[in-house]
């Protein structure tokens, strides 16, 4: 059994948000507004690729307008079906529809002490203690740059935040604060010394980059640039629009499913037309206001729901998909991270994602906190194992053994119990027993009990790393800094 | 004014399915097979006089009864799909029918987890406060005895209970330790006297009845004639199952959920045959039996699915769904609470469920909690915006609007924005601001804040409760006390 096995859920339980109809609605309405209204692609070299391809292009403002046939051509050539590969190939990831992942979030600037309460700027090793931590947790599926690595220099700061991932952890990585191509390229080099080779990159990327959109209709100032560098490297790419409903885009669900969608689909026709073939990931990390402080949640139901509905609009394109998850607006691990948290993956994995984004932070997406990426460790094994849903066969209905044991039937000793009890979900980290013996115990609470398991995490030895391929990445980020400093 | 159940309305939900149809069908069918060829232990010779009249096969020494699907599907065919459970005060009428979603305070748990952390034994004054809570909450739509009164003599506790919930709480009343047709009598005439008399407490029962099977395959445990005067006097009843997979199940899911069937259409088939037309309620409560520690758990996953499947068979039958949960095995308001209790929340609900019971409690259904229910009510509000859904029109596509906003676009000011604004769901609870905000509010928890919401229920005056009314109880009451009913 390999590491992907266990996070296998088949064709999941389903919650079918939208109907086909609404879907195709949505679809119909993203193709209008890319042919009519345009993208701004800020870029001129993906200006050429499209206008060769037959759009009406403006220079100056680097509009695009794609036809719809256009479009359509492109994402014919998408693929359905990848595999995320790791250092250590024991946890590739197929992107297939059929298997749900977590990895730890992004882009937060500081570090919540778990002892203290205390919040403070964030460093890289903060960075590599979370890719420590999601290394030891079975549900959790790839590092990132949780937080930044505000004590390295900007220019090679990614670099720097990669190599703390994946030096702590041998899962695959998520890439989300790249900026600039040549940033790309030595990031692409690191890769291919981890993965052997450019081909073997290819085949098993070591890491996934997450290029935001800019709501409404941008595409990211270098992001097209940089996407395009990427998918001739064979990096998945993950277009990722996160507007805030009602103020970058429509209050409606609908509408801004319509935006989104539009900022997606955009970004792959490109690439498609440049790369066919190269794989994209439908993403996203909408938010939308909570009135009542005017402040925007990832969290709020509507937010929720319109992850949901991006996760349709993957389905219909067949791309594997990628939304925000796990960014609670709740300032410290207990109550609030929890339930927000609990919804939020239920919602994203019941309405096709295959992956989401991420664990570890609070505050929306600002405070690392480990100690909540085990308690949404935990939530996850449960999420998993109720997405898998109920297996019903002669052998599991069990219409005879009911018959057999009758009205004074103790199931507890036959052998179809202990045949099948083993199947029964496991709490890692939950109270199951009774209040004395929690009492007993020092009557801790969740979040202690995730703390500590954070503490041993990070007291035992970090993930064996090739001292080669460490002198490597300390070559190509000395160069990259040389070269920063001569330009 | 939109009324309470207005704002519970939910429309045609888009339901998640745990169950395929096909799967839906073999459960019944399997459950139909039972049924015939082993049938159910009835305990009561008028349950078993209907059944043999309806072509049962009894027995009168082990009081087994071998149903027929022929028995059974005559009783189904008289099974009300829908009705009103009554408020205390009408404008807590809970229509149930399939497009409103409520959620309920618990029940049965013997201890108190106060706000500094200890526990004690329940009185008839925490189900007061609970009661009190319950009706302070918008998104807890019916009482029930959260804890028991233990301080009252056995003999009218259920009536002490139900006399705490009716004093305050407006809302309809969940009854859950009831025991034998004698407490049913005096009950029903407490709740005569809310309702202003038989033919409106048949209309708009003020109060619902707990029934539980025993699993396996034993109808209620106190007898039929409680099921019988309830349903002759039109009171819903809650079917409740309570298997335990692995010890008095099977351990497989499908497998529990045959002999919940079975349980539930012996019950139905029971009680319809005798008083046709029988207000009754698929309930239910599967939990599974956790190998590490030996204890029985209602929030693993396997026990949150299969009552996701009782709500998808309730449907499959016609019979109305108000399935358990909340059973966190939790000791304090917490993450682990918080994100078990969701999770079936949103699994339930979006399965169909009509109602869910029960909020407020902790380690297994044992300690009631103030702050829970309040948890409850937010996170309620929450899922039950998220089971509206997303219209899809061309108003709420606004591709229009995104044409015209183009690539600047500020929707913030636009009147589409505004026409919609009011329609985000809002947080109470739960922190939406800044750090800093919640630092310079005293860096609140959310079970402090939750104690506050209970507390400052609690600190308002009492609903009204009519002193004729009153004096009405305590005569019931002291009548059943002095063996005089």
């Amino acid at each position: 059994m390999t590491y992907a096995d266990s996070c296998y859920v088949g064709k999941r339980v389903k919650l079918e948000l939208l109907s086909p109809e609404d879907v195709r609605q949505i679809h119909e309405a993203t193709l209008d507004v890319i042919e009519t209204v345009g993208v701004k692609y800020h870029s001129q070299q993906a200006l050429d690729i499209l206008e060769a391809a037959g759009a009406t292009v403006d220079r100056e403002t680097t509009v695009a307008k794609v036809p719809a046939s256009v479009v359509e051509q492109a994402m014919s050539t998408v693929p359905h079906e990848f595999v995320l590969g790791a250092r250590n190939p024991e946890y590739d990831l197929p992107l297939d529809g059929e298997h749900v992942y977590i990895s730890s979030d992004g882009c937060g600037v500081s570090y919540r002490d778990p002892a203290t309460g205390e919040v403070r700027t964030s460093r890289k090793q903060d960075l590599a203690d979370c890719a420590s931590v999601v290394q030891a947790l079975d549900n959790v599926s790839a590092t990132s740059a949780v937080v930044s690595a505000q004590d390295c220099p900007p220019e090679t700061r990614v670099l720097h935040e990669f190599d703390a991932c994946v030096r702590n952890s041998e899962k695959h990585s998520i890439v989300v604060s790249i900026k600039e191509d040549w940033e790309a390229r030595s990031l692409i080099r690191m890769a291919e010394a981890m993965a052997g080779g450019a081909d073997e990159l290819k085949r098993r990327p070591m890491f996934t980059t997450i290029i935001c959109t800019v709501s409404p209709l941008h595409q990211e100032r270098f992001g097209m640039d940089l996407a395009l560098v990427l998918a001739e490297a064979g990096i998945p790419v993950s277009f990722y629009p996160m507007p805030i409903l009602g103020a970058t885009g429509p209050i409606t669900v609908a509408g801004s499913a319509v935006m989104t969608n539009a900022e997606f689909v955009s970004g792959a026709t490109l690439v498609q037309l440049a790369h066919p073939g190269a794989p994209v990931i439908h993403g996203g990390g909408p938010t939308a206001m909570y009135m009542s402080s005017g402040a925007y949640a990832s969290n709020s139901p509507e937010a929720m729901l319109l992850r949901a509905c991006q996760g349709h609009m993957a389905g219909f394109y067949g791309v594997p998909s990628w939304y925000g998850a796990g960014a609670t607006t709740a300032k410290e691990p207990g109550i609030q991270s929890a339930y927000e948290n609990a919804l939020a993956m239920f919602m994203a994995y019941s309405n096709g994602a295959d992956v989401t984004f991420g664990t570890g932070l609070l505050d929306g997406s600002r405070i690392l906190c480990l100690e909540n990426m085990v308690v949404d460790d935990e939530i996850l094994g449960m999420v998993k194992r109720i997405l898998r849903g109920i297996d019903v066969s002669e052998e599991t209905l069990a219409v005879d053994l009911i018959k057999k044991m009758g009205f004074n039937g103790n199931y507890l000793f036959d052998n179809h119990t202990r045949r099948h009890v083993r199947e029964l979900w496991q709490a890692q980290l939950g109270e199951t027993g009774t209040y004395e013996a929690w009492q007993s115990a020092g009557g801790k609470s969740t979040t202690d009990k995730a703390q500590e398991k954070v503490a041993e995490i990070l007291a035992a030895p970090a993930a064996d790393f090739p001292a080669d391929l460490g002198a490597e990445f300390d070559d190509i980020i000395a160069a990259a800094a040389a070269e920063a400093a001569a330009v | 004014m939109t009324s309470h159940a207005d704002a519970r309305y939910l429309g045609r939900r888009r339901p998640l399915r745990v169950l395929a149809e096909a799967d839906m069908e073999r459960i019944h069918e399997a459950a139909l097979d039972v049924l015939a060829e082993t049938g159910v232990m009835v305990h009561n010779d008028r349950a078993l006089d209907v059944l043999e009249e309806h072509g049962c096969a009894v027995d009168r020494e082990t009081t087994v009864a071998r149903i027929p699907a022929s028995a059974v599907e005559e009783a189904l065919a008289t099974v009300p799909h829908g009705f009103t459970l009554g408020g205390h005060d009408p404008a807590f009428d809970l229509p149930i029918d399939g497009e409103h979603a409520y959620l309920t305070s618990d029940g049965c748990a013997t201890m108190v987890r106060e706000a500094d952390g200890s526990v004690r034994m329940s009185t008839k004054a925490d189900v007061y406060s609970a009661a009190r809570v319950v009706d302070g909450l918008p998104d807890l739509s019916a009482s029930s005895a959260l804890v028991s009164a233990q301080d009252k003599p056995e003999e009218s506790r259920v009536l002490h209970e139900f006399d705490a919930c009716m004093r305050g709480s407006a809302k309809h009343a969940i009854v859950v330790s009831i025991k034998d047709a004698t407490e049913a009598k005096p009950l029903i005439r407490m709740a005569e006297a809310v309702a202003g008399g038989k033919a409106e407490l048949s209309a708009r029962p003020t109060f619902s009845v707990i029934l539980c099977t025993v699993s396996p395959l034993h109808m209620e445990r106190f007898g039929m004639e409680l099921a019988f005067a309830l349903g002759e006097a039109g009171i819903p009843m809650m079917l409740y199952p309570m298997p335990i997979l692995g010890a008095t199940a099977p351990v497989t899911p499908a497998g529990t959920a045959v002999l919940g069937a079975a349980e539930i259409l012996a019950s139905v088939t029971a009680i319809q045959l005798a008083c046709p037309g029988a207000k009754l309620i698929h309930a239910g409560g599967p939990t599974a039996l956790y190998m590490r520690t030996g204890a029985y758990f209602a929030n693993v996953p396997e026990a949150l699915l299969l009552r996701a499947a009782q709500a998808q068979m309730a449907r499959y039958w016609g019979l109305p769904a108000g399935i358990g949960w909340g059973g966190t095995k939790a000791k304090q308001p917490e993450a682990q609470s918080a994100y078990e209790n969701t999770l079936g929340m949103v699994l339930e609900l979006s399965a169909g469920a009509d109602f869910l019971f029960g909020a407020g409690l902790l380690d297994s259904v044992q300690q009631m909690s103030l702050e829970e229910l309040v948890i409850a009510d937010e996170v309620f509000g929450h899922v039950t915006r998220l089971l509206r859904g997303v219209t899809v029109n061309g108003d709420t596509l606004a591709v229009d609007l995104i044409k015209r906003m183009g690539f600047d676009g500020n929707y913030l000011f636009d009147k589409h924005t505004r026409g919609y604004v009011r329609e985000l769901w809002q947080a109470h609870l739960g922190e939406t601001g800044t750090y800093e905000s919640w630092q310079n509010a005293g860096s609140p928890r959310l079970e402090d804040k939750a104690r506050s919401v209970a507390d400052a229920i609690l600190a308002a005056p009492a609903p009204d409760f009519p002193e004729d009314l009153g004096r009405a109880f305590d005569d019931i009451i002291a009548a059943v006390e002095s063996g005089r009913f």
